[in-house]
């Protein structure tokens, strides 16, 4: 017999909760959230086209982050949080 | 493992991990090993050393198992010293390369390094770990013919060490966490050494501002080298160079970032003699590895406002204008290794300014201490 030192993470199973779906998009304000691929902001405008048409949503913030490949920033998450009832994210390559 | 969940500082941010207590153990055959190393997902596919307890404690040689060096993502692992001595075993590194390893952890965990995006990007970077200074030869790493592989056990290990510890630790895995759409060969092995005894210039970690007796790892977020062939004529090195450096392909030219040139001996010697300095190369590289905007027009790769936000302020986004392959001169990272034959550099680029490279002091060579992230 040989006795093994396990050499993978050892972390806590993470458990999180989903936010409450918001109970109506009627008239709500929305943030589109671009990592600034083409197909991103493609698919963000035909979104926000279909949501303005079909439940009134106005977009009352567009960012698109200078670097995909980070995470937003802390400032930008907050103003989302400020000017936003939701938020759509696009990534599209 | 046991312990409470406590704060663990990750650079500039605070995340909370669980306590880092010792690894677990468990008993098997010895003869099973190998295999209950492969049924536990310890392996990226090649077979390890299995990393038995004594062999850990080798490794450690009397450094703190609880001591913790970084968190890794996306998964949060704790990167203790007996963790990482596990992965190094696992990789066959010797106890004398196992303070270049934990350098390279400390590198790719610092916050401008980006683990998190390198790890999970679709990109086909890899973290490249150069060794320089005087651990290069200490510990027997090959900087000459062949520095990227194969044949050295140090270049090998300790790469490889590193890949596990981003495995194991980080949590990498094809197409679930790590989307990279291929992957690369240096996701097993990306490790090479400077070259000193034939560098015409300051080493790599002295342009970085380390003293010269600074042993030092600095790991950078690579795409698979590319060839450079020219003739020894500065004027053709430097063209060839810039020609490679600035292809439409390379994530470069779109977001900037840092790129490394890897000048073999007869580019370096010719170049010197030419009179052209590490800082003289950046600069005509920056003037000249360019791409025009109304190339960028035609292939559509991001969006005008990204390019706007990341290219450099003296782009004025007219058709003629130029775009360079970095933000700065500094940012093309020129270093000297490989064997005398062959009128050959290498370039590798960047993942696109999606982190910076991060350089780190070897503990116990030279001055260094761990806390250098030398740049410049």
């Amino acid at each position: 017999m040989v006795e093994l030192v396990s050499p993978a993470a050892e972390v806590p199973d993470r458990t999180g909760e989903r936010v409450p779906g918001l109970p109506t998009l009627e008239g709500r304000r929305a943030a589109l959230l671009s990592n600034g691929k083409w197909n991103a902001d493609a698919l963000l405008a035909e979104l926000a086209a279909l949501l303005q048409r079909r439940h009134g949503v106005a977009v009352s913030f567009r960012f698109t982050k200078r670097r995909y490949n980070h995470e937003l920033e802390p400032d930008t998450r907050e103003e989302v949080l400020s000017v936003a009832d939701f938020a759509l994210v696009a990534i599209g390559d | 493992m046991g312990g409470a969940a406590a704060p663990v500082a990750a650079g500039e941010r605070d995340v909370t991990v669980p306590m880092a207590g010792r690894a677990t153990r468990r008993r098997e055959p010895a003869g099973r090993a190998i295999d209950v190393c492969y049924e536990l997902g310890w392996t990226d596919g090649l077979p390890v050393i299995p990393p038995e307890a004594s062999a850990v404690e080798g490794m450690l040689a009397g450094r703190d198992p609880l001591e913790v060096v970084g968190v890794v993502p996306p998964l949060g692992g704790v990167a203790t010293m007996e963790k990482l001595a596990a992965n190094a075993v696992m990789a066959g590194c010797l106890p004398e390369h196992f303070a270049i390893v934990v350098a390279a952890v400390r590198a790719v965990c610092a916050p401008e390094f980006n683990l998190a995006g390198l790890q999970a990007t679709t990109h086909v970077a890899a973290p490249l770990v150069i060794v320089s200074g005087p651990v290069v030869e200490r510990v027997g790493l090959n900087p000459g013919y062949g520095t990227f592989g194969p044949g050295n056990r140090g270049n090998a290990s300790i790469g490889r060490a590193l890949g596990l510890v981003l495995w194991n630790l980080g949590g990498a895995r094809p197409g679930l966490t790590d989307m990279s759409t291929f992957g690369q060969p240096g996701k097993y092995v990306f490790c090479m050494a400077e070259r000193q005894e034939i560098n015409p210039w300051p080493p790599h970690h002295v342009r970085r501002g380390f003293a010269p007796g600074d042993s030092v790892v600095t790991v950078m977020g690579c795409e698979a080298p590319k060839s450079i062939v020219a003739t020894n004529l500065d004027v053709a090195i430097l063209k060839t160079a810039a020609e490679m450096m600035s292809t439409l392909g390379s994530s470069n030219v779109h977001l900037m970032g840092e790129m490394l040139l890897v000048l073999g001996n007869q580019h370096a010697r010719t170049l010197a003699a030419a009179g052209w300095t590490p800082e003289s190369i950046q600069r005509h590289l920056f003037a000249t590895a360019r791409r025009r905007v109304a190339e960028f027009r035609e292939v559509r790769t991001y969006s005008e406002e990204v390019w706007r936000q990341n290219w450099p302020g003296f782009v004025t986004m007219e058709d003629s204008s130029t775009v360079p392959v970095v933000e700065r001169p500094e940012d093309i990272r020129i270093v000297v290794a490989g064997g005398d034959a062959g009128r050959f550099s290498l370039c590798a680029g960047g993942w696109g300014a999606g982190g910076r490279s991060v350089a780190v002091a070897v503990e116990g060579e030279g001055s260094g201490g761990h806390g250098g992230h030398g740049d410049g």
